[in-house]
């Protein structure tokens, strides 16, 4: 097969998974008209194929290839045991509010809900009420680009829960508020979608999470708003399993002096790729993106992030680390783009990588696109070895090889793992004890 | 305790160390005094077992065994320590955790226990003031921001935590000022016992003041052409290295 006919085959397994679907149930059937525009945008291009600029380094033809039998499966019961595994895994504080779904369906008696009175509303989807069905029918969507980027349109097609989160205007809820996602299922496919409205002036730290076992297939989308004044703390963990699939994407919108932080941590999945677009709208807004990924084995990790500075004295800091052992392979494309009129714009962009073997890769590209005067932009971008020299000191003073290079690996991450908020805090713990898991003696 | 018999040393291709003998015994301090480029600094890292050295002949022995069979972290548990000339700044990985993970490893080594959390701090907080480390340096990473006198400080600091059998400083003196210099000096002597020897690499005789040697060595062109007592010291201070070298090539 040639790539259109490797397209138009996979174009026509989707569609017919699609309607598959349809006739056995999709559930909450007031999001029909929306799967309906969604798969109408997903059939006009079909899956990015290493021809798009944007997918030159993370080929998804075995995936398209596979697709609409994934599409096809019906979620099944998961294993009790694996799933009770797979949350305690993860450093879930007990006392706060964490809204849990397996294998694509929220679990109520897993979940914990938001406090009466901290200024946090969650709703799920399916089970939206009629006049919360209203209001989401207008946000679903408004950020996300189902007629742009074809992963979006596929989620929005094949949605049938998610869960919307809105932290009220003023509010400072002191608990963190935990997305999970969790699968256990060998083929099939999920397609989480998580809305965040932080209403103005709040201040609220929502983290996500991505966790399975089995080579199951996660194409999320989250669409984050931060109001006027709004802070938002945001954490993305994926810790999927090696044989699995992740794509994730994130569309972020920020009104005037919004702070949106975020951190992505990508530990896990055979393929992951990340594509965080955030569109800095509202005059002073700040953003301030950090990422940490670690592949070995053959895995490959993929991060794409573009900020928009559209209006006057909008900031942005980007720090990415990345580090690559065995034969993994690493991508980051940072792109920044100060668009005409966003005067007094300030953007600064780096990405360190960190090599561990000899046959691990990485392609690294930040990118500026500016098209006003009064800007300050910077960026860069290495990659390097551990420093025989600091390897050498610590063993000198007695630390064996292995644990030598770990510590400096740990090093090289604690910059990242420094920017978590008094609320993800637990997770710096969680992520030392992970580089330690994927780094064996 | 250390016997370094006819040792060759090749770094590149280049021969740096050419057929260099010594004998340290416990309880000692050695000098070795020399020109630049005389391979003091070469001796200082192959003894420490740092890799792109190749000893292309000759042995060395440290209490009867076969030092350059053992890695770098071997040595250090075997109570070697070296005093590095360029202490390297490590972003990070925290002094005190350093310390802590290179006792438990040494003493993993020799059958025992951890040490315990409450004594390994008091053993720190000891030594560092002993050494005038201020305790906010302890919390920092390795050498991070330290200037380089805080950073010869911190390597005598360290070898007082660790109490080596054998320590190898290596031009721990160059970039002290005097107040600097006397402190290191004390740290230094404060280790001196009979189980103990150290082997002080200097290209000044002022450190040799504050340190008294046992025996002197001049090490030029990879060999040692000269051994004496600690009044060699004083005459190379005060008639340069020539007068060695001549009297070596019989010239």
């Amino acid at each position: 097969m040639n790539h259109s006919e490797h397209t138009r085959t996979a174009i026509e397994s989707v569609e017919q998974a699609y309607r598959q679907r349809q006739a056995i149930d999709a559930g909450a059937a007031w999001l029909q008209p929306l799967r309906d525009r969604a798969i109408e945008a997903f059939t006009r291009r079909g899956f990015p194929t290493p021809r798009d600029e944007d997918w030159k380094y993370t080929n998804l033809t075995a995936l398209a290839d596979a697709s609409g039998a994934l599409l096809s499966v019906t979620p099944s019961v998961a294993d009790a045991d694996t799933i009770d595994e797979l949350l305690r895994s993860l450093p879930i504080n007990a006392a706060d509010c964490a809204m849990i779904f397996v294998n694509g369906a929220y679990r109520d008696d897993l979940s914990r809900q938001p406090d009466a009175g901290t200024g946090i509303r969650i709703t799920t989807l399916a089970a939206a009420d009629e006049a919360t069905r209203g209001q989401l029918r207008d946000r679903l969507g408004t950020l996300a680009r189902v007629d742009e980027q074809q992963l979006t349109a596929l989620n929005t097609a094949f949605m049938s829960d998610g869960l919307a989160i809105e932290i009220e205007a003023h509010a400072h809820p002191k608990a963190t508020i935990h997305a999970v996602f969790l699968s256990d299922q060998q083929q099939a496919s999920y397609q989480p979608r998580l809305l965040i409205d932080a209403g103005e002036h709040s201040r609220s730290t929502v983290i996500e999470y991505h966790a399975g076992r089995q080579a199951g297939w996660t194409n999320a989308v989250t669409e984050i708003h931060c109001a006027a004044g709004a802070q938002l703390s945001y954490v993305k963990l994926q810790v999927e399993d090696d044989a699995a699939d992740h794509i994730a994407t994130q569309q972020v919108r920020l009104d005037a002096d919004s702070r949106f932080h975020a951190v992505h941590l990508d530990f896990g999945a055979r393929l992951a790729r990340n594509d965080l677009t955030v569109q800095m709208a509202g005059s002073g807004s700040q953003a301030a993106l950090y990422g940490l990924f670690l592949a070995d084995g053959k895995r490959h990790v993929d991060n794409h992030t573009r900020i928009d500075h559209l209006a006057v004295d909008t900031t942005s800091v980007e720090n990415y680390r990345g580090i690559l052992n065995d034969a993994a392979r690493g991508v980051f494309n940072g792109k920044i783009i100060v668009h005409e009129g966003a005067d007094r714009s300030d953007a600064r962009m780096s990405n360190r990588n960190l090599l561990l073997s000899k046959t691990a890769e990485i392609d690294t590209k930040p990118e500026l696109e500016i098209y006003t005067d009064d800007v300050k932009c910077a960026h860069g971008a290495t990659t390097g070895q551990l420093d025989d020299n600091a390897l050498f000191y610590l063993r000198a003073r007695g630390i064996p090889h292995a644990l030598a290079r770990r510590m400096l690996v740990r090093a090289f991450a604690r910059e990242i793992v420094a920017q978590l908020d008094e609320g993800a805090a637990d997770l710096a713990e969680y992520i030392d004890l992970t580089l330690e898991r994927r780094l064996p003696e | 305790m250390l016997n370094i018999d006819n040792l060759h040393v090749s770094v590149g291709g280049t021969e740096i160390i050419k057929g260099l003998n010594l004998e340290v015994k416990a309880g000692e301090v050695h000098a070795i005094m020399g020109p630049n480029g005389s391979g003091k600094s070469t001796l200082a890292h192959v003894l420490a077992g740092r890799d792109g050295y190749d000893v292309t002949d000759g042995r060395v022995e440290y209490n009867g065994e076969n030092l350059l069979d053992m890695n770098p972290e071997t040595r250090a548990w075997h109570g070697l320590f070296l005093g590095f000339q360029y202490p390297v700044e490590i972003p990070g990985v925290n002094n005190t955790y350093l310390l802590k993970a290179a006792l438990n490893a040494r003493r993993k080594f020799n059958g025992e226990e951890a040490i315990d959390a409450m004594q390994f701090l008091r053993i720190v907080k000891d030594k560092a003031k002993m050494m005038q480390i201020d305790q906010s340096f302890l919390k920092r990473g390795v050498n991070e921001g330290f200037s380089g006198g805080e950073r010869k400080r911190n390597e005598i600091f360290q070898m007082a935590v660790l109490e080596p059998t054998l320590a190898i400083l290596d031009e721990t003196d160059s970039g002290l000022d005097i107040d600097a210099l006397k402190i290191v000096a004390d740290g230094v002597n404060a280790l001196r016992s009979p189980d103990r020897a150290f082997v002080l690499i200097t290209h000044y005789q002022r450190l040799l003041d504050y340190i008294v040697p046992d025996h002197v060595h001049v090490l030029a062109n990879g060999c040692i052409i000269k051994s004496g007592d600690k009044t060699l010291a004083t005459q190379l201070e005060s008639r340069g290295y020539d007068w060695v070298l001549a009297e070596a090539t019989g010239t």
